[in-house]
């Protein structure tokens, strides 16, 4: 006897992907994550625009985590100008990353996993038994956008940032204004973490390589190198060389591999690699709760994203504390060029790759997104997943494997949208 | 009575106009008193069949998967609302109509063409009949509002035929135009707030063209200004392409 599980438009993720396991009585013969998204072609139409588009174009990659594709893109164009960015634009710049952390972590805690811990289908059905998590969700996710809306104009694909900088400063009422919300926000990011610390993650666990930035004595969004809890660490540039793309037949997104295998890109690969560097609340409540890092169970990405929550309320309170109210943007010349740019978006390492023309034509773009980057551990996840529950009833077998996938937050806008599941048992 | 009962469907986009609904975070729960969200695939699992009072669709059409499903949504719904530059002209994805067919597909994918993808992407009324427009990449959450009360309460929603240029002189911005930008705000509807050219960009036109737009004494402007034509189809073509104006262009 073999089963067949295919979940069709998986619910609760951003994008259209399927997921199709196949297995006999006791072993898993085949895992397939589709990506049935339409394809939306960025890396074909950017060729023969001027480097100067790609920033406004790239983000609208995706809706969610927009503010990551242009801050990635900026930087692989500057670094391929040569420009340094200004460490007030750094600061600026990890604001509006932060604030995309908050919005997107919140999203996915709240309204795209939690539905599955407490039994709803949705959380605006949580809403009459659980108002006040409800409230808290909205609100945090809120001072998310707040923050972006303040520094990049608009939450939803930002307007206020350029090549070497930003346009202009917020009001300093406006800055105020933001500070004192992030304030009165910080005790629900601290019931955020206390809420999903308290969920039942289950046991299993299955060791990768949990690959994020870091190396750089920061909790860490924009720079650095890409390492490992292992030991692995290569400068952002040798990617080519270990993080291999391949296309496949049956999705329109192309798979990523390290040395053959899946890695994964997450909310938790940026907490085993870079814990150590949480804000003080942050740090102190991941002492005093049951998680051991470095974790290998892919359902800990729920709790790392509620340590982020709280990570990025306190910090972005204390680099506005902090804040000098000025620019310092960086000029440049135009030059034939390459740039590479590895950030951390909500979901994992993102890559945008440049070549363009001394008139700034480009000539060639790679763009992998942390769905694309994840999806193949995702599968080998699911691989070794589904036999530790094959005796269960079908239903509980599809719900783990939904839980599963939904743990990574696949945003498939980005690789390429709901989930369903059905199980067929063939005898 | 009962509350309309509401799909939000998403096509091939980046999901930042259903992000956009979510992010009615002040509103959301009371619009939820008026309207029951009964399919929603993006935010929860307990998603109901048709028939539907509106069908809340964003996304570029790009494969024949996503025509039968429109066509079947238009047949099980009542109101139609195309929401976001995807959903009304394509947006960039419809960039791939203007350049030879099959190119772009094998610049992404090694030389494989997914499956059952469109020669020519689109929005939805390419296929569909549709009520109501929110246009804009983003759309704004101000529309997104008024649209909603507008259906609820049987009355046109009503879309602003005024240039980005007269939200831009209300704000007293410096006119990007003469910065030497190629910018789209005489041309294009507003209700953005003239957010673009307000951060020093030129308007790239993503609610589209006005109608009856002297599109002429944009050409001429450009000309003038000694902008390519290569440049200017670039400009216009970047969110809207489709737009009938635009694409029956001759430059």
């Amino acid at each position: 006897m073999s089963t067949e599980i295919k979940v069709e438009h998986i619910a609760r993720i951003e994008g259209h992907g399927d997921v199709y396991i196949r297995a006999s009585k006791d072993q898993v013969e085949d895992v397939q994550m589709r990506v049935l998204e339409g394809a939306r072609l960025f890396e074909a139409f950017l060729r023969g625009r001027k480097y100067s588009e790609a920033p406004g174009i790239t983000m609208r990659i995706c809706g969610i985590c927009c503010t990551s594709h242009l801050m990635t893109s900026l930087t692989a164009v500057e670094r391929a100008l040569g420009i340094k960015e200004s460490e007030q634009t750094r600061i600026l710049r990890e604001l509006m990353c932060m604030g995309e952390m908050i919005q997107s972590n919140s999203l996915h805690t709240y309204f795209l996993a939690l539905p599955d811990f407490l039994g709803y289908p949705s959380a605006l059905a949580m809403a009459g038994k659980y108002p006040k998590e409800v409230k808290r969700a909205l609100a945090i996710k809120r001072v998310g956008n707040d923050i972006n809306e303040v520094f990049g104009g608009r939450a939803l694909h930002p307007v206020n940032c350029k090549i070497g900088g930003f346009y202009k400063l917020p009001t300093r009422t406006a800055i105020q204004h933001l500070l004192e919300k992030l304030k009165s926000m910080k005790n629900d990011a601290v019931k955020t973490v206390e809420l999903f610390s308290s969920l039942d993650y289950g046991d299993f666990e299955r060791k990768t390589q949990t690959l994020s930035l870091g190396d750089t004595g920061r909790y860490e969004f924009l720079r650095g190198k890409i390492i490992s809890p292992d030991g692995f660490k290569i400068e952002q540039n040798q990617y080519i060389d270990y993080l291999k793309e391949s296309v496949v037949d049956y999705s329109n997104t192309k798979l990523s591999s390290l040395n053959g295998s899946g890695f994964m890109v997450s909310a938790l690969s940026r907490l085993n690699n870079n814990h150590h560097y949480l804000s003080d609340t942050a740090k102190e409540m991941l002492a005093q709760v049951d998680l051991t890092l470095p974790s290998y169970n892919p359902l800990h990405i729920n709790v790392a994203q509620a340590f982020e929550i709280l990570h990025c309320v306190e910090n972005s309170i204390d680099l506005i504390e902090n804040l000098d109210y000025r620019l310092d943007n960086t000029e440049y010349t135009l030059k034939a060029a390459e740039g590479i740019a590895y950030t951390e978006a909500p979901r994992g390492l993102l890559l945008h790759h440049y070549k363009f023309d001394e008139k700034g034509i480009l000539t060639f773009a790679n763009v992998i997104t942390p769905t694309a980057a994840y999806l193949k551990n995702l599968e080998e996840d699911i691989r070794a997943y589904v036999p530790t529950v094959l005796d269960e009833p079908k239903e509980k077998i599809i719900f783990g494997v939904e839980k599963l996938i939904r743990a990574y937050d696949p945003c498939i806008s980005c690789s390429c949208h709901s989930i369903k599941v059905n199980v067929d048992i063939v005898d | 009575m009962s509350n309309p009962r509401v799909i939000i469907y998403g096509l091939a986009s980046c999901a930042g106009c259903q992000l956009q609904i979510l992010n009615l975070e002040n509103e959301l729960l009371d619009i939820v008193k008026y309207i029951d969200i009964v399919n929603f695939k993006e935010a929860q699992s307990n998603n109901e069949e048709g028939p539907y009072d509106i069908a809340i669709i964003e996304g570029t059409v790009t494969c024949e998967r996503e025509i039968t499903k429109i066509k079947k949504l238009r047949e099980e719904s009542k109101v139609v609302v195309a929401i976001g530059a995807c959903a009304t002209h394509g947006n960039m994805p419809a960039l791939k109509n203007f350049y030879d067919s099959g190119d772009f597909e094998k610049i992404v994918y090694n030389g494989k063409v997914p499956l059952g993808n469109l020669e020519k992407y689109s929005g939805i009324d390419k296929y569909i009949k549709v009520d109501h427009y929110i246009y804009g990449c983003p759309p704004t959450k101000e529309d997104i509002i008024q649209m909603v009360k507008d259906v609820l309460l049987d009355r046109a929603f009503v879309v602003k035929n005024y240039a980005v240029c007269v939200e831009c002189k209300a704000k007293e911005n410096q006119c990007v135009l003469d910065l030497g930008k190629v910018c789209l705000g005489p041309i294009t509807r507003a209700g953005c707030g003239a957010i673009c050219p307000s951060y020093l960009h030129r308007c790239d036109g993503c609610r589209g063209p006005l109608e009856n737009s002297n599109l002429q004494a944009e050409l001429k402007l450009f000309k003038d200004n000694k902008i390519t034509k290569e440049e200017i189809l670039k400009r216009f073509r970047l969110f809207v392409g489709t737009a009938k104006p635009l694409e029956e262009l001759n430059v």
